[in-house]
């Protein structure tokens, strides 16, 4: 008999404690999995987000001020020929539905230069020369689509949250299947008719998305706009569009600090059920183990054993817990509600978590393992338990 | 005749390693989850402790917050009318407020510049409409038609270069500088974490034609509704909220992280639910001759069914609160968000009565969940077997 069957053997005597022990590491991990894919989506998302070779223009304090909208043909003008294959205007509307809790971004765009801007959405010319023929065009995430039960050809009134607060109506005239964010996009001269037609004054501009045609550009546009408009009346901030989407996200509050803290500690559980049950397991087999050594097995074979159990409770502990959601977001998307990131399960967190898992059950079986070692075979065979 | 409760607390006392390791165990979930509800429920403390219920803030009707909010001076002329305020004199008193941001580097992060609130204020009617609850620290209040300002004690703390004599950028068109000139706090309310100056010298900077809101003061509660019924009617027209409700109202985006921290949570709870089970399987089965004697001697079932679990949830107990004080470590510790104004808040951590309460209960509902079938299965034991049993 090897150790492996004698482990598995030991593991099947008391198998209600050994399932439930399997089930304490396997839930902690199945946490902490959770938490780092939602870590990682989030760091992917903004890597991802700076692939497109994007930055923001903004007022030099704060996006929520506005700047000129003429600001655009300034930007075009100073870039040499080819550093710029889009500036693209971005005004918030901040549209809310009546009676609806659910809250996203709504923004005018530029017409000509949005769908170049967001290339990466692969939006078709039917799609784009609808967005173009239709003056209350707007373009929408589909997972916020699916969330509100939009379609393409739908009507829909929202109100502005910022001033002048006006009520319009938009055409939804795409929903682009590789469109990542849940927003709706309509044209910014259409919203600059509405403000308009409410103040008399153009609409303001909260920022201007310029899309470079290589990091060449991007490294240009990071320090040239920046110049270009210092000590004038709108001094502005060029930010990497990581850097802008993240001080959104990361200012309000630490959050993704926060689930990542938790899922840390998530695996101290998982450590303290597996120290629990294996020390238990051993405890009552003082006397077999006493026996064992009395019969001649070594005190490093019975260490090993001991150890053995924990390496082996870990990691069943881990497979449960973290391959079949690391299969299932590999096959279909998953999405918590609420949670704007899917969840997807990176190779990097399954072995993480599958290692963290073995990690559990060696420091469990640590203590235990040492006791065994040192066991005093005449006491320990007096023991009664 | 119940078993007395001592037995309870004694058999834990019989296993200390199994007993230790569970509480532990139990400690560390009930830790995570008394921090997680200290994130979430200190945040809302800090906005709602500015919530005075007796204090009115009026904005625009379409405005959720005061940042997007706009009222024109004839619009804050007509509150002049509203009965039920506060007045000095004839007059009831009204703070015309108006909020702007600016944007500083924290000491925490340096590569990212966070929204600072900066708003214009008439620093006596300001003072008096929060309850005289401001109050200067350090330096002076700041000048009006001067370009000078005060920061808030959160403020003061959470970004680069403001201390007094400090510089810092405002407006719209052609930045000015404003210098620091004192610091000032509230005693914890979200002013704290925003940058204080003269009304109209601000208006001027970020070229507004109006302000933002004005705030108005209540006798009390029935008052406050009186007066908001006054702000919405038909003479006045316009949005009026508690500061209470105000803030109540604004602290909403924080669904994501509640969302996935429930969800750990009542993983962690399962999973500790689990290791009390086998704890306490562990016990009945070590103790199942001691079970058939004290059901031999005439303990009914239910009272074996109810030690147990009694037993349990007092390990469970002893883990939550063991659980309480490591998260005292969290006591004091400094965090910032930004509510739905964009505008960052600062604020600390508190471990709340209310939050050792909560955490207490889960401990005990943990307890009780995990030891409900070991205890079922030392019920349902047969006497004579039991007895049998070496």
């Amino acid at each position: 008999m090897t150790t492996a069957t004698l482990t598995l053997k030991n593991l099947g005597r008391n198998r209600l404690r050994s399932l439930l022990t399997v089930a304490g590491i396997a839930l902690p991990m199945l946490a902490f999995t959770l938490a780092r894919s939602f870590v990682d989506g989030y760091n992917r998302f903004l890597q991802a987000s700076d692939n497109n070779l994007r930055v923001a223009v903004h007022q030099k304090l704060t996006f929520t001020t506005w700047l000129p909208q003429r600001m655009r043909e300034d930007i075009e003008t100073i870039a040499p020929p080819g550093y710029l294959t889009a500036v693209c205007r971005a005004a918030w509307f901040g549209g809310k539905l009546e009676g609806s809790q659910v809250r996203f971004a709504s923004l005018g765009f530029d017409r000509d230069t949005f769908p170049e801007t967001y290339s990466e959405w692969d939006m078709t010319p039917e799609e784009i020369e609808a967005f173009n023929r239709e003056r209350r065009g707007a373009v929408v995430g589909p997972a916020l689509a699916k969330k509100l039960n939009w379609k393409v050809g739908d009507r829909v009134t929202l109100t502005g949250g910022v001033p002048p607060f006006p009520k319009a109506e938009f055409l939804i005239v795409a929903i682009p299947a590789k469109m990542d964010r849940d927003m709706l996009c309509f044209a910014f001269d259409y919203y600059n008719e509405i403000v308009q037609a409410a103040t008399g004054e153009p609409v303001g501009v909260n920022n201007f998305w310029v899309k470079c045609g290589s990091p060449q550009a991007r490294a240009w546009a990071l320090e040239a706009i920046d110049k270009q408009f210092s000590n004038t009346d709108h001094e502005t901030r060029t930010e990497m569009e990581s850097t802008f989407i993240a001080s959104f996200m990361r200012s309000g509050g630490d959050w993704v600090g926060l689930v990542w803290t938790v899922g840390r500690l998530i695996v101290l559980v998982a450590v303290a059920v597996a120290f629990n049950t294996i020390s238990q397991a051993f405890r009552e087999r003082t006397r077999e183990l006493a026996v064992m050594r009395a019969l001649g097995f070594s005190g490093g074979y019975v260490v090993r054993m001991v150890l053995m159990e924990g390496v082996v409770l870990g990691l069943i502990g881990g497979a449960v817990g973290v391959l079949p959601l690391y299969g299932l977001t590999h096959v279909s998307t998953i999405r918590l509600p609420d949670v704007p990131i899917p969840v997807l399960i990176a190779h990097t967190t399954m072995a993480m978590a599958l290692g963290a898992a073995l990690v559990c059950g060696v420091l469990a079986a640590l203590a235990p393992a040492v006791m065994a070692g040192r066991l005093r075979v005449a006491t320990a065979l007096r023991k009664v338990v | 005749m119940a078993l007395p409760f001592r037995y309870n607390v004694l058999s834990l006392f019989a296993r200390p390693t199994s007993t230790a390791s569970s509480i532990a165990l139990i400690a560390v979930v009930i830790a995570a989850f008394a921090y997680l509800q200290a994130v979430t429920d200190s945040a809302f403390s800090t906005m709602s402790a500015t919530g005075d219920p007796t204090t009115i803030i009026v904005l625009n009707p379409s405005a959720e917050s005061e940042t997007v909010s706009g009222l024109g001076k004839d619009q804050i002329n007509k509150l002049e009318s509203a009965p039920d305020a506060v007045r000095r004199g004839d007059r009831p008193i009204i703070s015309p407020e108006m909020v702007a941001i600016s944007s500083a580097y924290t000491h925490e992060s340096s590569d990212m510049k966070l929204n600072a609130a900066v708003r214009g204020v008439e620093w006596e009617s300001a003072c008096a409409v929060r309850h005289d609850r401001v109050r200067l620290m350090r330096g002076r209040a700041f000048q009006p038609g001067v370009e000078e300002v005060v920061v808030g004690a959160e403020a003061n703390r959470l970004y680069v270069n403001y201390e007094i004599g400090d510089k810092i950028q405002m407006g719209t068109r052609a930045l000015q500088s404003f210098t620091i000139v004192g610091v000032f706090t509230t005693d914890g309310t979200a002013a704290d974490s925003e940058i204080w100056g003269d009304v109209e010298t601000l208006r001027d900077v970020y070229g507004r034609v109006g302000y933002s809101s004005a705030r108005m003061l209540a006798e009390d509660e029935a008052g406050a509704a009186r007066l908001i019924e006054h702000i919405k009617g038909p003479q006045v027209e316009l949005d009026g909220k508690t500061e209470r409700a105000y803030f109540r109202d604004l602290n909403t985006n924080q669904n994501a992280t509640q969302v996935l921290s429930i969800a750990m949570i009542v993983i962690m709870g399962i999973a500790a639910a689990f290791a009390v089970a086998n704890t306490m399987y562990a016990a009945v089965a070590g103790r199942t001759r001691e079970i058939g004697m004290l059901r031999a001697i005439g303990f009914a079932r239910v009272n074996i069914l109810t030690a147990f679990v009694l037993e349990g949830m007092v390990l469970s107990i002893f883990g939550g609160a063991t659980g309480c004080v490591l998260s005292l470590v969290f006591h004091g510790m400094r965090k910032s968000i930004l509510p739905a104004t964009f505008t960052t808040v600062s604020y600390q951590l508190q471990i709340t009565p209310k939050i050792i309460g909560t955490s207490l209960a889960v401990a005990a509902a943990i307890g009780l969940i995990g030891s409900l079938f070991p205890s079922w299965r030392a019920a349902k034991m047969k006497v004579t077997d039991a007895l049998r049993e070496s």
